[in-house]
């Protein structure tokens, strides 16, 4: 009777199969829920794809990109709204975000639940929270007016002005400081205190030594908070969508907010996943810019590059 | 045995230690899986518009998509309910209610259910501003055969309801498609507080509609002596503060509906012209801007906020605690803004424009998508549901607390309504057809037209900019989209 001869695997083999059985929901998960849309959706970006018209599917060439490039005048009026809205968001958050860190970093008395308090926003959905914002911007019975009025400032429309309604998102923004601030946290941590006892055995001031060691060492952490703030704030959406629908007079049509309502209130798929790979390219160049300057501010200890010792 | 291996190899797998699996292998045949895995519902996704979308998600049960409009309010529910019990009791197909409480997500997912060949099979109620936002895409189907084959007689249906089914801009005026079977009627009239009126002793509005000198300008008048401060000044007053203002005279108001009664127009379809700058239109927007920002007599959102913070609804929170005085009063208002009020009130018809008078007239049809795997099924459920007057009576009544579009069945809705609402003259809801249009007729790049109007139209709103700066440019970037709409789309013939 003719055997089969079963070849056993070596532990190492059986150690790679288990590895890859372990992070294959991942992958599988990856591959097919964003790889595969993403690719589909480049594939989609050069065809008139409607979601619901009874009518066939044409490839269009490059003419979404053309349009959204060159005649659709809302495509520029959402990327100024969003470059706008980033650019005070993202430089708000790492300028108070290392304030908090430096706070957070003193030590000082129920230290703990001041970090929990700050975390917690990022537990929280959107949702709930542009909704909670809402109430605060309330030109009448809010709070940040009620907060205005007893400084004796006059009262602001918020989110109901064509002028105050991005700056409203930005001061929200500030919700999720707590996030950058923990990143600044992390490293504060591991600065060495006799860099700081020597400075101030030379005479250096509070100033002086934040300027010259805290801030040059916490700037892997600015780097990494500036790419994942403009990442991030490039693609706002739920405040805008909850809050105040891209209005008034699209003084807040945030970019992601014109490409959903491309995609799922005029039914243009294909338009939309142009005005995605759009972003896409927009985000890629500006992160590229922002890791090619790093090599003239950020320092890292180790002597890598940009390293000014 | 199960046998260990030494705690280095943990650490270090070499591609010589798998010789039946190595690591490059492994991220060779992933390399191959990868592009299979995405590209697969790449293809499937941009392949499956050109496949005919037909299967039912119901299967053999009817689908209908409420959302919308009315219908999903809970006192609401059990009429649909037994009715769709009956008509499965008398041989037809069993009913299942897909419910989506708002109305942009019922919108967006009729898109992604046509998309992923699972559609409804009918929606009801939807109003036309529903149907339109569909209309050239083809979604809906088109009805006329079946009311044919049916011998269903159109001239039972309030008019305009029948015409607004037929969707003349995009159909042309002659066509005889008509894509829905009409489901609910509301008209409007104003509902006034009496002991506002009382209480500054203005004359309350007439009880009957054209009634001579009702007009906008005595509105304005009357609004303005109801809008107080809060040293108790009225609007019309030298000293009145407009910052500080306890009590409007106007709220809940459509104030796009007042260039109608100036005489203007959206769309003309002869032309394949939009009318957003025209004198009338400048005119009726212009006034409607200035109730708020030069006469302040009308509460804006904002503004009712300020007099009955703390609500969803500012205005309808202003209204209940008795700080504005008049508000446009819809017939689905009525449970809302009628029931449970600690004060005096009444309706009366819509002051006259300086053109013409004119009201709002929302209408709601029931619709086959034309994807449906069982159109025939369908349409015999909207006839039970539509056609039959004692159905039809009791579904717009109280299914959709409407009147019903069937003229014979009208009045029902006057015998529901009277015992809640003693004392309020619900006869001006009827009398109001002949003044009422509905705005909500489809006309090239609707959606887009619409959401294009928010740029120009909110800085005259908030008194930014005027009518006359705004409605030009809102006209031209708004006929660039028609003109779009023509080069790619033609009207069917």
């Amino acid at each position: 009777m003719p055997t089969t001869r079963v070849r056993r695997l070596t532990a190492s083999q059986r150690e790679a199969v288990v590895a890859y059985w372990f992070i294959s929901p991942w992958v599988i998960g990856f591959v097919g829920l964003t790889l595969g849309p993403m690719l589909a959706s480049l594939i989609l970006s050069f065809t008139d794809y409607n979601l619901v018209s009874t009518t066939g599917t044409s490839f269009v060439g490059i003419e979404n990109y053309r349009k959204a490039l060159a005649d659709d005048p809302l495509v520029m009026q959402s990327l100024r709204v969003t470059s706008y809205y980033a650019t005070l968001a993202v430089a708000l958050d790492l300028v108070v975000g290392l304030a908090l860190a430096l706070l957070l970093n003193t030590g000082f008395r129920g230290i703990g639940a001041i970090r929990t308090i700050y975390y917690l926003p990022a537990a929280v959905s959107g949702v709930a929270v542009s909704l909670l914002w809402l109430w605060i911007f309330q030109p009448s019975g809010g709070l940040a007016n009620g907060l205005l009025e007893l400084v004796g400032l006059p009262a602001i429309d918020w989110v109901y002005s064509t002028t105050w309604v991005i700056p409203a998102f930005v001061l929200m923004s500030l919700w999720g400081v707590g996030r950058s601030a923990f990143i600044y946290l992390a490293i504060l941590q591991r600065i060495p205190t006799n860099l700081y006892e020597a400075a101030a055995v030379d005479g250096a001031g509070p100033l002086r030594r934040l300027f010259r060691i805290t801030i040059p060492l916490v700037t892997p952490a600015i780097f990494l908070n500036l790419v994942l703030g403009i990442i991030g704030n490039f693609q706002t959406f739920t405040q805008a969508f909850v809050i105040s629908e891209g209005g008034p007079a699209n003084a807040s049509l945030f970019y992601t907010l014109y490409l959903y309502r491309n995609a799922f209130r005029y039914f243009r798929v294909g338009y939309a996943s142009a005005l995605a790979w759009i972003l896409f390219a927009l985000l890629l160049a500006l992160t590229l810019l922002v890791f090619r300057s790093s090599r003239r501010w950020v320092y890292y200890e180790a002597g890598a590059p940009g390293d000014r010792s | 045995m199960i046998e260990v291996p030494p705690y280095a190899d943990h650490h270090s797998i070499k591609e010589k230690d798998l010789p039946g699996l190595t690591r490059r292998q492994l991220l060779q045949r992933a390399a191959y899986l990868t592009p299979t895995l995405a590209f697969g519902p790449a293809l499937l996704a941009s392949c499956s518009d050109s496949e005919p979308k037909t299967e039912s998600a119901g299967g053999d049960a009817l689908d209908i998509l409420v959302g919308f409009g009315t219908g999903n309010a809970p006192e609401q529910i059990p009429t649909q309910e037994e009715l769709a019990k009956t008509f499965e009791a008398g041989g037809g197909s069993p009913i299942s209610f897909r419910r989506i409480p708002d109305g942009e997500e019922a919108q967006r997912q009729l898109g992604v259910l046509i998309a992923a060949g699972t559609p409804p099979d009918i929606i009801l109620p939807t109003g036309i501003f529903g149907l339109s936002l569909y209309l050239d895409q083809k979604v809906w189907l088109d009805l006329a055969g079946h009311l044919r084959d049916a011998d269903v007689d159109l001239g039972l249906f309030v008019d305009a309801a029948v015409s607004a089914a037929k969707a003349a801009n995009y159909y042309g005026p002659e066509s005889d498609v008509i894509i829905g079977v009409p489901a609910a009627v509301f008209t409007h009239t104003i509902a006034y507080n009496k002991d506002l009126f009382a209480a500054v002793g203005v004359d309350e509005p007439p009880q009957q509609w054209n009634a001579p000198g009702w007009d906008y300008d005595t509105l304005l008048e009357v609004t303005k002596a109801l809008t107080l401060d809060s040293s108790g000044r009225n609007a019309a007053e030298a000293g009145f503060d407009p910052d500080n203002i306890v009590q409007f005279g106007l709220g809940h108001w459509d104030t796009g509906l007042m260039a109608l009664g100036y005489g203007a127009q959206k769309y003309d379809p002869e032309s394949r012209k939009l009318l957003l700058d025209s004198p009338e239109n400048i005119a009726g927007t212009q006034f409607g801007a200035d109730l708020t920002n030069v006469h302040h007599v009308l509460a804006s959102d904002q503004l009712a906020a300020g007099v009955a913070s703390g609500a969803d609804d500012p205005q309808l929170a202003a209204w209940k605690s008795g700080k504005i005085a008049i508000i446009d009063m819809c017939g689905c208002d009525l449970q809302s803004y009628g029931l449970g009020n600690e004060f005096e009130w009444d309706v009366a018809p819509w002051p006259r424009g300086p053109e013409r008078l004119v009201s709002t007239l929302n209408l709601d049809v029931g619709a086959i998508v034309a994807a449906s795997s069982q159109p025939d099924e369908a349409f015999e459920a909207l006839q039970f549901l539509l056609v039959e007057p004692e159905n039809a009576r009791k579904l717009s009544t109280k299914g959709y607390g409407a009147m019903s579009p069937l003229k014979s069945e009208q009045g029902a809705f006057l015998d529901e309504l009277k015992g809640d609402f003693p004392g309020v003259d619900l006869q001006l809801f009827l009398d109001a057809f002949p003044y009422s249009v509905n705005q909500e007729g489809w006309f090239p790049a609707f959606t887009e037209v619409g959401d294009l109007g928010g740029q120009f139209l909110d800085p005259v709103a908030l008194g930014e900019a005027t009518a006359a700066e705004q409605l030009p440019k809102y006209q031209q970037a708004a006929q660039a989209l028609v003109d779009g709409w023509f080069e790619e789309n033609e009207l069917p013939s």
